[in-house]
């Protein structure tokens, strides 16, 4: 499939030419933050996911505009669900986080899929304590993908369908499902 | 022919409403503050009638407007937001200074903390950058 081998290039190039910083450095402030949300809401472990899911999305919203700028995909907007996915796979992943991932089991009406990451390096150092066993530890992810999507229109939800720090499967993954593609707004009636 | 030079920078936000302008050379009119967001609002509509009215699918908008006396250069991205320049005559296009002011607008808008999506932009470190882009447009050629 030529076009996801594109995808998968233009991702690596954006990768490359992205500004980088130290991997652990990374992962131990996503760390610091996440307990520090743990504390601000008394360790109670659902509110500090629905926490998580909130910033993520304040900081897709806002990084959805950097990887247009990048990708200068401004001439080809994403005309289906399906593509959209598949850029935010591999192309954003890639170029935020250096991580391959794939779609996998779509729906039969493409509204529905699994993304995989081969990696994560949120979670590199992470084992989660019996009384957080609950807890979505990289929910900010699925937050910033909603919040990309619904920047540029593409209603979705979002949750880990397997997350091996609550001993669920071997890899990351993420379930997306489409709500709705919410159609351009006018500053005028038809 | 002379190359063009970059007169303003325009930034407009997703419903129309101006978040960013600033005039880069002593030759481009003085506007006051409501004639700059109307004239940034009316251009909003604009563009977007020119998707409306496109006989085409998947028009993306007017992209340059040229006039006698100067020329306008207008670049939306898929979240809405828009930029457009206005310069002297006598450039082919500026799809470069269009990107460069665009990733400024990442880097030193979207990226500081403090600044408000969809809110006006008053980072110094902005104008910084497009200070930078409007020299490096205006002293070539």
């Amino acid at each position: 499939m030529p076009a996801a081998a594109s995808r998968t290039a233009l991702g690596a190039a954006c990768w490359t030419a992205t500004e980088k910083v130290n991997a652990e450095l990374f992962a131990l402030t996503h760390g610091a933050f996440v307990r520090q949300i743990l504390r601000d809401h008394e360790d109670d472990v659902e509110c500090a996911n629905a926490a998580l899911e909130r910033v993520g999305r304040a900081m897709g919203a806002r990084m959805v505009e950097e990887f247009l700028s990048r990708t200068n995909a401004s001439g080809g907007a994403c005309a289906t669900f399906e593509e959209a996915m598949e850029m935010t796979t591999r192309v954003g992943l890639k170029m935020f986080l250096n991580v391959d991932a794939k779609t996998r089991d779509w729906s039969e009406e493409r509204d529905e899929c699994v993304i995989e990451m081969e990696s994560n390096p949120l979670a590199e150092f992470v084992e989660l304590p019996g009384k957080y066993g609950d807890l979505s530890y990289c929910n900010a992810l699925c937050g910033a993908i909603r919040g990309a999507l619904e920047t540029v229109r593409v209603r979705t939800t979002c949750a880990f369908e397997s997350d091996p720090l609550r001993g669920e499967g071997e890899r990351f993954a993420i379930r997306v499902k489409l709500l709705e593609l919410v159609p351009e707004e006018y500053p005028f009636d038809d | 022919m002379a190359t063009g030079k970059l007169l303003a920078v325009w930034l407009v936000n997703k419903s129309g409403g101006l978040i960013y302008h600033r005039a880069l050379r002593e030759d481009a009119p003085t506007l006051d503050a409501n004639a700059c967001l109307r004239l940034a609002s009316v251009w909003h509509s604009l563009h977007a009638i020119s998707r409306k009215v496109a006989p085409v699918t998947g028009c993306a908008g007017i992209e340059s407007l040229e006039c006698d006396t100067f020329d306008l250069y207008c670049f939306q991205a898929e979240t809405g937001m828009k930029i457009f320049v206005t310069m002297t005559k006598g450039s082919a296009d500026a799809s470069g200074t269009l990107r460069r002011t665009h990733r400024a607008y990442c880097d030193y808008a979207l990226k500081n903390p403090f600044y408000e999506v969809e809110m006006p932009v008053r980072c110094e470190l902005f104008d910084v950058a497009i200070a930078d882009i409007a020299r490096s447009v205006n002293e070539r050629g």
